[in-house]
């Protein structure tokens, strides 16, 4: 394949050197500026939301202590391992006092 | 110039036509593998490199913009600034910029724009569009990329409890202190960016700050989310909060 096209280059072989540096050139900009852009969003490589895109609500989230068609918490079983992570203290339980 | 046969045959061998093409094929199936491959390397460079420079340079025309719009337009709090009410911005429009003295190298005067679209976050930081804004009482939540596009996240690991988080917006400047995090998340857990995270539904009373970015840093398993609460609010006339001017 790439030894055709290198006989088919017009010119000695500096000339055909510098069709064949042109031409990668071309291919490489052709990627980064349309083939890459379009395809990045693509790949699943860069998510960094939680969720607000693919349907899933609040309420029907596959998360441990979510349940119930209202939304309400019933417990949030999983332990995590990092530093304190209960996430009723986040906000802590909010007594709703005000 | 074809492969010319060699003068040196047995009368067994196959001929050189046949063997030729034979391993034009070869070659070319290689060819092909190698081709692939190096257009892999070349998507593995526009991710981990080039995005970061298209982003870098979007986030600072981005800034520029806006702070250009601030200055041309200064507003003077009619209210106490607790009592601030900031617009709801346009879809994918910047409306405040984010300082973090922990991550200063790559979020100080970050662009916070509205909506957490990939083409929103290639500009700097994104707001979840149902959470609530700055100051207001409920959860300010954002996200931003980790790695690849200016990686605004990427120290996001150095936090620590008590750290704080600067939103500075056309009216107001918003200090935030960081409480807990949590990198054991999933993309599913919806509940981090509630109103009350955590729980789902319950009426907000604390005026919260959540920032959620991936993990690992090259990968998108996992999300990593941090979680803080308003502790002071000064107008813009006021100029930059002590903290930040001291750092800066």
């Amino acid at each position: 394949m790439y030894a055709s096209l290198w006989r088919k280059l017009p010119g000695p072989w500096p000339a055909k050197l510098v069709w064949t540096v042109a031409g990668l050139a071309a291919i490489v900009a052709l990627l980064f500026l349309y083939v890459f852009p379009w395809l990045e969003p693509r790949l699943p490589f860069n998510d960094v939301t939680v969720d607000d895109t693919a349907g899933v609500s609040v309420s029907e989230a596959p998360v441990p202590g979510i349940t119930g068609p209202d939304g309400t918490v019933i417990e949030i079983t999983e332990a995590p391992t990092g530093p304190t992570v209960t996430p009723s203290v986040v906000g802590s339980p909010a007594p709703s006092a005000s | 110039m074809s492969s010319v046969a060699l003068p040196i045959r047995t009368p067994g061998s196959p001929p050189p036509r046949r063997r030729g093409r034979g391993r034009a094929v070869v070659r070319g199936v290689g060819e092909v593998f190698i081709t692939l491959g190096v257009l892999l390397l070349l998507m593995t460079v526009y991710q981990l490199w080039w995005t970061n420079v298209e982003s870098a340079q979007a986030i600072a025309v981005e800034r520029d913009v806006l702070t250009q719009q601030w200055r041309n337009t200064p507003v003077v709090a009619a209210v106490p600034a607790e009592e601030l009410v900031e617009p709801k911005p346009k879809f994918g429009e910047a409306f405040a910029l984010l300082y973090i003295p922990r991550m200063r190298d790559k979020v100080w005067a970050l662009p916070i724009n509205q909506g957490t679209g990939k083409d929103v976050l290639a500009r700097g930081a994104g707001h979840y569009v149902r959470s609530a804004m700055p100051g207001e009482v409920g959860n300010f939540a954002i996200a931003a990329h980790r790695s690849t596009h200016a990686e605004p996240f990427a120290d996001i690991d150095r936090l620590r409890v008590g750290d704080k988080v600067y939103v500075q917006t056309k009216q107001a400047w918003y200090t935030y202190t960081l409480q807990k995090d949590d990198p054991t998340l999933t993309p599913y857990d919806v509940w981090v960016v509630a109103p009350v995270p955590g729980e789902p539904g319950a009426t907000p009373t604390k005026k919260l700050i959540t920032m959620t970015t991936c993990t690992p840093r090259y990968g998108s398993t996992g999300r990593w989310a941090w979680w803080g609460e308003l502790t002071s609010v000064q107008p813009a006339s006021a100029g930059a909060p002590d903290g930040l001017s001291g750092t800066a």
